[in-house]
């Protein structure tokens, strides 16, 4: 299917449910207080905050796929990077692709206004006072919250899905060998205990560093997978209370789990912003807002990942047409950045 | 644009240190006692750990604060 027909498709569905939704709300037949009233619009928006977010990333994926065949078709086979960019003769790599910082961006916002009214609501409730802000408007800013981090999750998800794109996480095969970059990457005393508790040979040499750091690909992104999962599952769950009747049992396990696991996202939170910002990996940080990094830092922090780079750049001139490293067409996202490096 | 982005971190801090006291003592009142281990673990655990952890990020914004630009990035 065209893609612009299937973005479109997508977006009309979404104005139709959102019309429809308010059309409902608006219409003084349903007995609803403020706060139930919000529920419910979230609840029922959800399966088309989802339908979007799939649409976009799908396109997206699709888009990108599009683009490195064009890029490879001009630049012949060896060189599926393409053309060097502005910021790549400036001697910059791209990192993330502009959909990745936008998305990340998005489901930041809204994870920190869940984060914050989802806390404000369990606080409330613990310590028994009055909330000095009105608590419809807490609801209210948390389902706007979850609905943002709801479009970005599903977005992302659909990218990687249809790009093909891994990196994220240690592939099969290799995650021994990420443990073991790990417990190197690690304060010594803490690397040893890791070591000694898996079994690690730490005599080796530890492996070069790729596009992600070990600690990235086997503690941060999977807890982040895991935890942003389980919030959202439990928060659906919660929010669909009242529009199909979910077990007593089933409920009180959901908002346990759901509270549970905002606690660990603040905690987890906070360990992303100690990992970004430490001064050596500001550039970490800097990425996330420009989508590159300074080559010069890959080449000392990112042994690996610049390795694969200088090789891909170098086979032109030596083979023009042997092929790539990685197999015969390897997605762009193996050249340029696993998180959908194509601009 | 270091000392910004620091001087941010800390003010997050400073939120969850506020939340983590919140945690802590509601899981040590008597009232939470009543409802049952879960809850008041999952307080008192919750609570140490943000605190623990904001601590963590409050050392790594002094140090960005105090950081070179070009000596590290």
């Amino acid at each position: 299917m065209n893609r612009r027909m299937l973005m479109l498709i997508a977006v009309i569905a979404t104005v139709a449910g959102a019309i429809g939704i308010a059309i409902q709300l608006a219409s003084g037949a349903q007995p609803w207080g403020p706060t139930l009233a919000d529920n419910m619009v979230f609840a029922k928006a959800i399966p088309f905050t989802l339908g979007l977010g799939v649409a976009l990333g799908t396109v997206a994926g699709l888009a990108a796929g599009v683009r490195t065949v064009r890029r490879r078709a001009a630049t012949g086979p060896g060189n599926p990077a393409g053309p060097a960019e502005g910021r790549e003769a400036e001697g910059a790599v791209r990192r993330f692709s502009t959909l990745t910082v936008v998305m990340h961006w998005i489901a930041a916002v809204g994870f920190l206004l869940a984060l914050v009214t989802g806390v404000w609501q369990y606080l409330k409730g613990i310590l028994d006072v009055e909330s000095p802000v009105f608590m419809p408007y807490v609801y209210r800013v948390h389902y706007v919250g979850a609905t943002l981090l709801l479009v970005a999750m599903s977005t992302m998800v659909a990218y990687w899905l249809v790009g093909g794109v891994g990196g994220l996480i240690p592939p099969r095969g290799q995650r021994i060998r990420h443990l073991r970059g790990l417990a190197h990457e690690l304060p010594r005393p803490l690397g040893s205990t890791l070591a000694v508790l898996l079994g690690l040979n730490m005599r080796r040499e530890p492996p070069p560093t790729e596009q992600f750091t070990y600690y990235e690909t086997t503690v941060s992104f999977p807890t982040w997978i895991v935890l942003l999962g389980l919030v959202t599952l439990t928060g659906v769950l919660k929010a669909m209370r009242y529009v199909y009747p979910i077990p007593g049992d089933l409920l009180w396990w959901a908002s346990t789990l759901h509270v549970a696991s905002m606690v660990l996202l603040a905690a987890k939170t906070l360990d992303h912003l100690r990992y970004v910002f430490a001064p050596g990996r500001w550039s970490l940080l800097t990425s996330m807002v420009s989508g590159w990094m300074p080559a010069r830092v890959i080449q000392a922090r990112h042994p690996a990942w610049h390795e694969r780079i200088e090789a891909q750049q170098a086979q032109p001139e030596s083979a023009p047409d042997a092929t790539p490293v990685a197999g015969p067409t390897p997605p762009a996202a193996q050249v340029t950045g696993s998180t959908g490096g194509v601009a | 644009m270091r000392q910004v982005v620091a001087l941010l971190g800390l003010l997050y801090v400073a939120v969850n240190l506020l939340a983590a006291y919140l945690f802590v003592t509601s899981g040590l009142a008597a009232k939470m006692a009543a409802k049952g281990m879960l809850q008041q673990g999952l307080l008192l655990s919750g609570g140490l750990l943000i605190g623990l952890f904001a601590l963590f990020l409050a050392w790594q914004c002094v140090a960005l604060a105090l950081s070179r630009e070009r000596a590290t990035s």
